[in-house]
């Protein structure tokens, strides 16, 4: 029944295309939000999609070890960092986000800047991708400038553990649309990267909060201690 | 292939044996010892790469040519002389400043993790696993950089993460774009993401694709190896990382990063040609040098001092590399080795001068000739070299680039580096050498706080091994290193038989 093959294929595209643009609309909510728990919950639910996405470009391509990859998307973005960073968070003076350098709506716009930066980006490269994943590209590209960009314009040491996620995360997508995947040891490898990484930051953000009443930017270090700063 | 599991396997066991509960004065000697087999190892693979060509192991995850072996070498030469430095470090320093006994087997534990990846980032021939272990090595050297739990080494460790993990997430975005570019030329292949492989499929690579992969990996990698305006984590965790510490990351590091970018440097070259690596690479090359040299100036605090000078000398490398011809990419290789030593003496006699002063502030340490005779000296020389003067080996490798510059035909490339060379020299060695001349000052014997333990002579020690080699690699360079040398150098240019060209020129400056 090849007219119903075509549907399936047709159907799983589409789901392809919703789950990431339900990616990137977490990513734009996290730049949107102040309150430091609902970031970290954001990226879960970012998480969450980006295993869902990888569910079902498994399903559509066969490539077999994407449900793997899946798999630990669940259990360690959307579940075992989550924790951690709501446990890091909960242990914090101040739980939202102090006036960021750049304010919320110039925020949103200059993201939308990134989107079609991004876009742009991957004209070129599109063509040696598969076509199912085709669009999910420039989505996963948009992902990492956004993450980038909540990294350098937030203040607040948990949102930028967020960025760097967020930035992580648009690199899985990246590599799912192009590749379906890069070869399973270096997924591995990547995820037990990001887990220490989390874990890193987790043990920092306590001592730094020990040490330093709340957790500050490192910029006004310098002018206390009277060094040059780079 | 055992060589290559030993190799790999050495750091590995000894992070776990020094966790064993020797008393600390044992634990840092066993930790010399194995970084001295891992040396060992390392140094019974050069005649093996030199005769053989090629080292391969565990399933093409390993792959050692020339220039990996002579990273490898580098990396295990430099941890040896930082392991061996920091037994005397924590002896002469107070326990209350150290912290317990526990930390420094944590801190040694973690020192053997860091060296193990950067070896693996040398070894590797899966592009993957070389972004997994440089990844690999931030993770591991962080806690090292805030290893004083002070509020500007936390600081400092936290841009270190930030900075550094978010720029290597670029570089993934450039393997990532290779790895499709291969499958999608030549269909999936089980070592699609191997060098070896890539390299040999370079001229069927989507051309487009190899750019961007070719940009991106030059924002990561670049960031990682502190080109200039990715470097901002460079002179924070430089100053605020214990001595031995900051020794790893100027000396070896840095350089760990700038072999991945040689390595995608080789494939874009291979598949586009044309030095389009080197286009790319020359600005960020100046621009390191010439912020580094303004900087300079300001500096107050000698870590971040060497820190900067770090910048300059990873972009004088750059542009090396980013010349191209034989003459320059040895230069290149060797300015490599030569920093790697220097800064090494240099970081272990700053080392020195805190334990002597309590302080790292330039404005307050002079007069160390006469204070401290071998640690004066070791500045001196020191500042010496590193500043670039002849006779020393910086001085030869930093004249070998110039001079290939000058040959390809360029004029304006290798005028600018040769004056932002003055002005380095001049910011760099008068403030080194205020502090070697002078008399003492008062405060310093007085300062002196009773409860701080004897300065262990070991420290004296260390610094000889480097000083030989900065001096002695001004006149000749041993055979074997030579021809890793080039080697390494035709493996980066091509076919080019560089072999008698720089065989020449060598023989060229003696005679003159």
């Amino acid at each position: 029944m090849p007219v119903f093959q075509e549907l399936i294929h047709d159907v799983q595209g589409q789901a392809i295309n919703v789950c990431s643009m339900f990616l990137l609309l977490s990513s734009f909510a996290i730049v949107a939000q102040r309150s430091l728990a609902s970031c970290v919950s954001l990226y879960a639910m970012q998480s969450f999609f980006l295993g869902f996405t990888a569910m079902v470009v498994a399903n559509a391509s066969g490539v077999h070890h994407l449900y793997f990859a899946a798999a630990l998307n669940f259990l360690i973005k959307a579940w075992l960092i989550p924790r951690i960073l709501h446990r890091a968070v909960d242990r914090l003076n101040v739980k939202r986000e102090v006036e960021p350098l750049v304010n919320i709506p110039s925020s949103l716009l200059i993201c939308g800047g990134l989107m079609i930066l991004a876009l742009y980006f991957s004209q070129p490269i599109k063509q040696i991708g598969p076509l199912l994943t085709n669009d999910s590209l420039a989505l996963g590209l948009a992902i990492v400038f956004i993450g980038c960009f909540i990294m350098i314009s937030r203040r607040k040491l948990v949102t930028q553990i967020v960025g760097f996620l967020t930035v992580e995360n648009g690199l899985f997508l990246l590599a799912t649309a192009i590749t379906y995947g890069m070869p399973l040891i270096v997924e591995l490898g990547v995820f037990f990267d990001i887990l220490v990484a989390a874990l890193i930051f987790g043990v920092l953000l306590h001592r730094i909060q020990d040490t330093v009443e709340s957790a500050r930017p490192a910029e006004s270090r310098f002018e206390e201690v009277g060094e040059v700063a780079p | 292939m055992n060589l290559l599991a030993a190799l790999l396997g050495i750091p590995a066991g000894a992070a776990v044996l020094v966790l064993l509960p020797f008393p600390i004065a044992v634990v840092g000697r066993l930790n010399v010892l194995c970084m001295l087999a891992t040396l060992l190892t390392a140094g019974a693979m050069v005649p093996l790469v030199l005769a053989q060509g090629t080292l391969e192991g565990l399933h093409h995850f390993l792959r050692v040519d020339a220039l990996s072996c002579l990273m490898v070498l580098l990396v295990s030469l430099t941890s040896f002389l930082a392991s061996f430095y920091s037994v005397g470090y924590w002896e002469s320093q107070p326990r209350e400043e150290r912290g317990s006994d526990q930390k420094i087997r944590g801190y040694y534990a973690l020192v053997n993790l860091f060296v193990m990846s950067m070896l693996v980032v040398c070894t590797t021939d899966n592009l993957g696993v070389l972004w997994v272990a440089l990844e690999a090595t931030t993770l591991a050297s962080a806690f090292l950089v805030g290893f004083y739990n002070k509020e500007a080494s936390l600081q400092a460790a936290w841009r270190y993460l930030i900075i550094c993990s978010l720029g290597i997430s670029f570089a993934l975005i450039g393997v990532v774009l290779a790895f499709a570019s291969a499958v999608s030329a030549a269909g999936f292949h089980e070592y699609a993401l191997n060098w070896s492989y890539l390299t040999s499929i370079a001229d069927q690579l989507d051309p487009t694709a190899l750019k961007l992969a070719f940009g991106f990996a030059v924002v990561g990698f670049g960031t990682k190896a502190g080109l200039v305006p990715m470097h901002g984590w460079l002179p924070d965790a430089h100053s605020e990382a214990p001595t031995p510490v900051s020794a790893l990351l100027s000396g070896v590091l840095l350089k760990c990063a700038l072999y991945a970018l040689i390595r995608f440097a080789i494939l874009v070259n291979h598949g586009i040609g044309d030095n389009f690596s080197g286009s790319i690479l020359m600005p960020f090359g100046f621009l390191s040098v010439g912020i580094a040299a303004l900087y300079l100036f300001g500096q107050t605090q000698i870590k971040r001092l060497l820190g900067y000078s770090s910048i300059e000398h990873v972009g004088v490398i750059t542009i090396g590399l980013s010349f191209g011809s034989p003459l320059a990419v040895f230069g290149a290789l060797f300015h490599m080795w030569n920093h790697a030593m220097t800064k090494s003496l240099l970081f272990f006699t700053a080392g020195n001068l805190y334990l002597c002063h309590h302080t790292l502030s330039m404005q307050k340490i002079t007069g160390s000739l006469r204070l401290t005779t071998g640690t004066g000296i070791a500045l001196l020389v020191g500042g010496l070299a590193l500043s670039g003067t002849p006779p020393f080996s910086i001085f030869i490798s930093e004249f070998s680039i110039v001079s290939a510059g000058i040959q390809l035909g360029y004029w304006v490339a290798p005028l600018l580096l040769i004056v932002l060379l003055v002005v380095i020299f001049a910011g760099l060695f008068s403030q080194l050498s205020r502090m070697a001349f002078g008399l003492p000052s008062e405060d310093a014997q007085d300062h002196e706080p009773s409860a701080s333990p004897p300065i262990s002579s070991l420290t004296g020690w260390a610094l000889v091994i480097p000083m030989g080699f900065i001096v002695l690699m001004g006149w000749f360079i041993p055979g074997p290193l030579f021809e890793l040398f080039s080697e390494g150098t035709r493996i980066i240019t091509g076919d080019v038989p560089v072999e008698t060209s720089i065989r020449s020129w060598w023989g060229n400056v003696w005679q003159e």
